[in-house]
């Protein structure tokens, strides 16, 4: 255990006992990152806000039972990503996944070496995948998921939850290289 | 891998992927929700023992409205004698009387005037059984009030039992 971890070990435990102090302090550690999980996976500020406040009200209520059998993090962000889900679920839309896409004609090796990377731009693009390509693509890359866990979470194959990262990966390079040509 | 370098970026970028903040508003739910449920964990216990009490006391005043404490296996545990000599008869008489009149019931259809005629009676020997329970209660195991409340039960009983060899329906 870092010593980051070491402090925020001391908020968990106060939290436990129900101090407000630490309740903030643990708030203000983790709200962020798990706001942009949120954003990820509903693609609306609106409904990330409502789902980071439905996952930190539930973490809160049920702190007691953190035993430390994983990092502070890794529990509540596996909260965050169930509450989001739950909500997708409730929906009852069906996901839409990215199709596959064939380019057996171009040499594309040197065409990507075109496209600039940029935080931004590929935010940008992530948020135009289908969602359901959108989910697998940040659970693994961003959320650090494997396979089996994204399958697990997503109630999805092993192999749908690979193809869909691939698909994915894909797909946000077309879209860059859409908006360059574009001059965007 | 084609791909890779964008996996690449994305990873050595990480950091700079989480580049919204929520609102002011979250938090201030948060808190309040979180102060909620603390609230309601101190209350449910009492308010569970608040529940079962009011069942109990619900299920008690039923027991006693349907009289199951004046009949059965509770006359049993009355110790005077005399007094569990009457509840066992008023329980008793009350049990053969109301299926008589059940009996008797059914001939209504074919005796209108039945109904008024036994009812009147009835009625008025429950007056009289309501007024010999005023005077036990206040003088209670008296001798001659039981034996008078006896005698009111089998009179009921003579009454029904009359009605219906009359009618014979």
């Amino acid at each position: 255990m870092g010593p980051k971890e070491q402090i925020h070990k001391s908020i968990v435990e106060a939290c436990k006992k129900g101090k407000d102090k630490a309740r903030y302090e643990l708030y203000q550690l983790y709200s962020k990152a798990m706001f942009n999980v949120c954003y990820r996976i509903m693609n609306n500020r609106e409904e990330a806000e409502d789902m980071l406040q439905e996952a930190f009200t539930q973490a809160f209520m049920k702190i007691e039972s953190f035993r430390w059998e994983s990092s502070f993090g890794t529990w509540l962000k596996r909260i965050v990503v169930n509450t989001c889900l739950n909500a997708i679920n409730k929906k009852k839309v069906e996901l839409t996944y990215c199709e596959e896409i064939y380019h057996y004609d171009k040499p594309e090796e040197e065409e990507e070496a075109e496209v600039q990377f940029t935080v931004a731009n590929i935010t940008r693009a992530m948020e135009l995948l289908p969602e359901g390509g959108r989910m697998v693509f940040s659970l693994y890359l961003l959320e650090g998921y494997d396979h089996t866990e994204i399958a697990q979470i997503m109630r999805i194959t092993e192999s749908t939850s690979k193809s869909q990262f691939m698909r994915a990966k894909r797909r946000i390079i077309e879209i860059l290289k859409e908006q360059k040509s574009r001059g965007l | 891998m084609k791909t890779d370098r964008l996996e690449e970026f994305v990873k050595n970028n990480r950091e700079e992927f989480d580049q919204f903040e929520p609102s002011a508003r979250v938090w201030k739910n948060i808190n309040q929700a979180s102060h909620q449920p603390k609230m309601r964990r101190l209350n449910t216990p009492l308010l569970r023992v608040a529940a079962v009490l009011v069942l109990a006391v619900i299920f008690t005043v039923t027991l006693y409205r349907t009289n199951i404490f004046t009949q059965g296996n509770y006359a049993r545990k009355i110790k005077d004698p005399e007094l569990r000599e009457l509840v066992e008869a008023e329980a008793y008489y009350a049990h053969q009387v109301n299926g008589k009149l059940k009996e008797i019931k059914k001939c209504y259809y074919t005796n209108p005037e039945l109904k008024s005629e036994i009812e009147t009676d009835l009625t008025e020997l429950e007056q009289m059984y309501n007024v010999l329970k005023g005077d036990l209660r206040e003088n209670i195991s008296n001798k001659a009030v039981i034996e008078a409340m006896i005698d009111n039960n089998r009179t009921r009983l003579k009454l029904v039992d009359e009605v219906l060899e009359q009618i014979n329906c």
